[in-house]
């Protein structure tokens, strides 16, 4: 019981000694713009789309609402940082520090063990990609995003950033112009994936800005899982990660998508995903938000086909100087749609977890069904929990359910278990851990592990 | 100054929303204010001059799910003076420094900062009511509108271990009111209030209650809805002692274009404090409501108990339900809850009523008035002399 409580956290917070080919200057310009796709040797249609997005960005304000930004000071972020090495398929031609840097993540050991793919990601580019053969064979794509850009014009042009426009908000706009790296999936018509693909993120470099795309196209009957794994080491300096996810799920199509997001303590995670899903189709997101400085984050499923589902589960924990704003959105756009979405937060050490909702049941929407539910556990009285659910409903056919909780750990669970011999900080970990039971059971084993160590590790540094 | 919202938790602070766009419509000038301000005592002379000041920094909001553009503002008029024999009611414009200083102590930001300063400027009738400790009163203070009055500004004292029935009647006639009312139930004191807004013209009523609540207070406000004005409603319960007790209980009904914006906040401070908020509300023809409950529990009230709950049926296709409940809580020892629900009639109930004879619209109408019976049947204990009125009110609005 104890050697998994009292965790090292070096597991994540050391640094590797890496060389870059090439860090562009601080600040986002066009110059920047087109040092940038210049050495990714993009065509021009890119270029022109990452102006549009740069022209949109200028005219965008702040959000309204969320997380401030004030001390995020753009000037000073890196927004591209090339890590020198050559994409690779086997592990061992990575450069060795990256290697290094994987391989304390535990990076390799779970792709032999539980997964069809890998795509790992260092500062601006993709490192590594590779997809078992027999997964290829079956027609999927799982590619970095600039390699698609070149291989796969047409499917790229057809959903980049087409789920999220650059307009929609000033961090989609900035991404727009600067993204680099992230994965590329393509699943064709009636292809379960047997196992699921993975992305990881690593941030190594002090103000640097990670902006990954991440675009997944679940043609029609297929089924996927894909995971998205993130960390960064802790600097003195702000670092700043905005990326998107867009995933296109067709008709009938199923898509899980998991996320454990554990970026360092110094990171601005202003992060976009959403999910467009058709006829008869299905979206699970899966989220665990640990890390960061300030998050915001609110994964957004438009159901657009009739009988198209949405569901959420997601667990986000605000340790000692946290701030983290999440949430979900979901839009209801067509009849017979259905929505669950579950969340849970654990506020400790001083941290703030604001929960934001949108469930959005339009006119056109007849029988639908949605259910929402918040729980949110506070340690100690110097943190703060706050859940503001918003609810839409614009017809007198369907059903909305909505419920919260806020409250502490059960002195009488501690007490029981306390009388059992655990002190009293493994039983309030214990009680964590059965509290996150419903998000890390739909994780993959390794995974799930993985989370409970992290929140272990949390836990022991704010209630010790 | 009590804000509706505050946005700062240790060092980290949340992005204020902006303010809402500007209306341009023709406002109050010096002229207005010197009639306003025509024959106020010393100390309240001083206290409208810099509420105007300040209400001159800003624009009425446009506000757009209200519809306020093209807004018409009543005239100004010279104030009549309150000829009252009650010896608990005296007129605010003529109230001494302890009382302003009291008014200006229970300031708050309302349902809009604009809206609340022109109440508490502009006001054509204002009482201050003051009821000694250990008083019990049976029959119900009323306020009530006229013709000439539709702007009201109203204070409420009520002493240690007193009790008063209030009752606030729009009226049904009129197409414009604003009002103002700030109560300090001190220890011990427990106070009812019931307020009716059924004017049946189109156009707007704008509510900004406060109520300060001392140790082992206790507040029940039953707040009804309906006729054909939209109405902006906002109550905000401060539970400042220990086992303190409010509970909000609203009823609406919202038919043709009518718009219900309805915001109620319970803000715990103390230990052992109760707050409640329960809504329930109808929606039919392109009826509209916006139904915000917030439960907010600061640090240090340690055993608190917060609960909202709401329930929405929507008996149109073009009717439009928002529900904002929100549970903000810096305390871990509490507990702390919402429920919200929108939904239409269940069919099955629906079903059991037809078959046993009755049309689909006695039934619906069956179905729909249970949704309310309970607080309806409270209001009947509570305000006996009332209890016709209201259930008359809602008989009108929910033909089918």
């Amino acid at each position: 019981m104890r050697e998994e409580v009292f965790l090292d956290s070096s597991k994540f917070d050391f640094l590797s000694d890496t060389k870059y080919s090439f860090m562009s200057e601080r600040g986002f310009g066009e110059s920047q713009i087109i040092e940038m796709s210049k050495r990714k040797s993009e065509p021009e249609w890119m270029l022109q789309k990452r102006f549009e997005s740069f022209k949109a960005f200028n005219l965008s304000n702040k959000p309204g609402f969320g997380v401030s930004t004030e001390s995020l000071d753009l000037s000073r972020i890196i927004s591209y940082l090339d890590p020198d090495s050559e994409r690779q398929r086997s592990w061992d031609d990575v450069p060795q520090e990256i290697r290094e840097t994987f391989d304390r993540l535990g990076i390799p050991e779970a792709e032999r063990e539980s997964l069809a793919g890998v795509g790992a990601q260092f500062d601006s580019e993709i490192v590594y990609q590779n997809i078992r053969k027999e997964l290829e064979e079956l027609g999927i794509v799982f590619l970095d995003m600039e390699t698609a850009v070149k291989k796969y014009p047409e499917l790229v042009k057809r959903f980049f950033m087409k789920a999220v426009p650059p307009t929609d908000h000033r961090f989609a706009a900035l991404h727009g112009a600067v993204w680099s790296g992230g994965s590329f999936v393509y699943v064709p018509k009636g292809v379960k994936v047997p196992l699921p693909l993975q992305a990881y993120f690593r941030m190594n470099v002090e103000s640097s800005g990670q902006f990954e795309h991440t675009l997944i196209i679940a043609d029609e009957g297929s089924d996927l899982q894909f995971i998205e794994g993130c960390s960064a080491p802790r600097f003195n300096d702000l670092n700043l990660h905005v990326g998107m996810v867009e995933i296109f799920v067709l008709k009938d199509a199923k898509v899980r998508y998991s996320t454990i997001q554990n970026w360092s303590k110094n990171t601005y995670n202003l992060n976009t995903k959403r999910a467009v899903v058709e006829e008869g189709g299905t979206i699970e997101w899966i989220s665990g938000s640990l890390g960061s400085m300030k998050t915001m984050l609110y994964p957004t499923s438009v159901l657009r086909g009739r009988r198209a589902r949405a569901e959420l589960l997601g667990i986000t924990y605000a340790g000692p100087g946290q701030h983290m704003d999440t949430g979900s959105k979901v839009l209801h756009l067509a009849p017979d749609t259905s929505s669950l979405v579950d969340v849970r937060s654990i506020s400790a050490g001083g941290g703030w977890a604001f929960y934001r909702g949108l469930l959005d049941i339009s006119p056109r929407a007849m029988n639908s069904r949605s259910s929402v539910q918040c729980t949110a556990l506070m340690i100690d009285n110097e943190s703060r929990a706050d859940t503001v659910p918003i609810i839409q409903v614009m017809n007198d056919a369907a059903e909305v359910g909505h419920e919260a909780r806020i409250g502490r750990l059960g002195e009488d669970e501690i007490f029981y278990l306390m009388s059992r011999g655990l002190s009293e900080a493994e039983a309030k970990t214990m009680i964590v851990r059965g509290f996150m039971e419903p998000v890390s059971r739909l994780l993959p084993v390794e995974y799930a592990v993985e989370l409970n160590r992290l929140i272990d590790m949390e836990m022991e540094s704010s209630i010790g | 100054m009590e804000m509706t919202t505050d946005f700062v938790h240790e060092n980290y602070e949340m992005v204020k929303p902006p303010r809402r766009e500007e209306l341009s419509i023709k406002d109050y000038d010096n002229r207005d204010f010197l009639i306003s301000s025509e024959a106020a005592s010393p100390a309240m002379s001083a206290f409208m001059s810099n509420r105007y000041s300040e209400y001159r920094t800003l624009a009425f909001p446009s506000w757009k799910r209200l519809k306020l553009a093209g807004m018409k503002l009543p005239e100004i008029s010279p104030r009549r003076s309150l000829s009252c024999s009650d010896p608990y009611v005296r007129s605010l414009i003529s109230m001494n420094s302890d009382d302003v200083e009291l008014l200006d102590r229970l300031d708050f930001e309302g349902l809009d900062r604009k809206i609340l300063l022109q109440g508490d400027i502009f006001f054509s009738e204002g009482s201050m009511i003051s009821i000694p400790p250990n008083k019990s009163l049976d029959n119900p203070y009323s306020v009530a509108f006229n013709r000439d009055s539709r702007i009201l500004n109203n204070m409420f004292v009520l002493g240690e271990n007193s009790s008063l029935k209030v009752v606030v009647d729009s009226g049904r006639l009129g197409n414009w009111l604003l009002q103002n009312n700030r109560f300090l139930i001190k220890e011990g004191a427990s106070l009812e209030l019931l307020i009716l807004n059924r004017m049946i013209e189109r156009g707007h009523g704008f509510i900004n209650n406060l109520y300060l609540l001392e140790k082992n207070a206790r507040l029940r406000v039953f707040e009804i809805n309906c006729g054909n004005t939209s109405t902006a409603s906002f109550h905000m319960a401060l539970l400042e002692g220990e086992k303190a007790l409010a509970s909000l209980e609203p009823l609406f009904v919202a038919r043709g274009d009518t718009v219900l914006d309805m915001q109620y906040v319970v803000r715990h401070r103390a230990i052992e404090s109760d707050g409640r908020i329960s809504g329930s509300g109808v929606l039919l023809d392109n009826g509209r409501s916006v139904f915000r409950g917030t439960i907010d529990i600061k640090r240090g009230a340690k055993g608190a108990k917060g609960s909202e709950h709401s329930n929405v049926l929507m008996l149109s296709e073009s009717a439009r339900a928002d529900t904002i409940p929100s549970l903000l809580v810096g305390e871990n020892q509490v507990d702390a809850s919402h429920a919200a629900t929108v939904g239409s009639v269940d069919g099955q109930k629906l079903f059991y009523l037809m078959s046993r004879g009755l049309t689909r619209d006695q039934s619906m109408s069956i179905i729909v008035r249970g949704a309310f019976e309970p607080t309806l049947r409270e209001i009947d204990e509570i305000f006996p002399d009332h209890s016709e009125v209201v259930r008359d009110e809602f008989e009108r609005d929910m033909r089918f």
